[in-house]
């Protein structure tokens, strides 16, 4: 079941970076259509459609790595700390505070992201899409890594 | 009666109370995951099997704090305030939790 889980995690997490890698490009400037490259018809999005979308994915992500996230405790980060690896456990405690933190900041995304909101909160926009995206990145990483160490299940 | 709930302030208030909660353990509760055991407070148990857990309750009191300033402040209130701002205090907590993580990586 944790490696259905795990699995199921991992699924989402791969959905969830591609929406929020889309919306966070399409805060960049972009040239004119003519004139444009691959990245920016990439980041040529409307990326408010994407919020809720990635409120979601985002929500289920999370709450699975929480559903599994004793058996991490259990299985894998006691064989950590036998075997001297404390850069693991804490580049998964960064991991899991990040996406904590996360999850608290989504109400405040959601706010940037409202189209009424204006140019006022531009900056705000993209530096908490941003940061989210950059949550999700190294969570995601930091996840396959230290699965490649050491497996769930 | 309207109950008013302000989403900027519970996301500034979480990230803020996550900083001041985890630097100074505060968890709700642990959790011991080899019995599936819950204890209220930060104090771990020793009549309990197996490690503690203690990031559910971490992020228990940071969601009840940040809740609860949720209602007493007016969105409009800590928007007019912190508009040019309202990023940083994800960047502080972010921040803080490398500050407090850094004994893994020395």
């Amino acid at each position: 079941m944790t490696t259905f889980l795990l699995i199921m995690h991992g699924l989402f997490a791969v959905a969830l970076l591609g929406a929020l890698t889309h919306q966070a490009a399409s805060l960049f400037p972009r040239r004119a259509a003519a004139q444009a490259v691959f990245v920016e018809r990439y980041a040529r999005v409307d990326g408010a459609r994407f919020t809720l979308a990635i409120a979601l994915l985002y929500f289920v992500v999370f709450v699975l790595g929480s559903v599994i996230y004793p058996a991490y405790r259990v299985d894998v980060r006691i064989p950590f700390e036998e075997l001297g690896l404390f850069w693991a456990v804490g580049l998964f405690e960064l991991k899991e505070h990040a996406g904590g933190i996360g999850l608290g900041i989504l109400p405040l995304y959601f706010v940037v992201w409202r189209r009424q909101a204006g140019d006022l909160l531009l900056t705000n926009r993209r530096m908490i899409t941003a940061l989210l995206a950059a949550v999700v990145w190294f969570d995601f990483v930091v996840g396959h890594v230290l699965n490649n160490i050491r497996g769930l299940g | 009666m309207k109950i008013a709930w302000s989403p900027t302030a519970f996301s500034v208030l979480f990230c803020l109370s996550y900083l001041v909660v985890f630097g100074l353990e505060l968890p709700l509760f642990l959790y011991y995951p080899v019995n599936g055991d819950w204890v209220w407070g930060a104090e771990p148990d020793p009549g309990k099997v197996g490690p503690a857990m203690a990031w559910y309750g971490l992020m228990a009191t940071s969601a009840l704090v940040a809740a609860f300033g949720a209602f007493c402040i007016r969105e409009a209130w800590l928007v007019a305030r912190l508009r040019r701002v309202l990023w940083v205090s994800p960047y502080a907590a972010v921040a803080g939790c490398v500050y407090y993580l850094r004994p893994y990586f020395i």
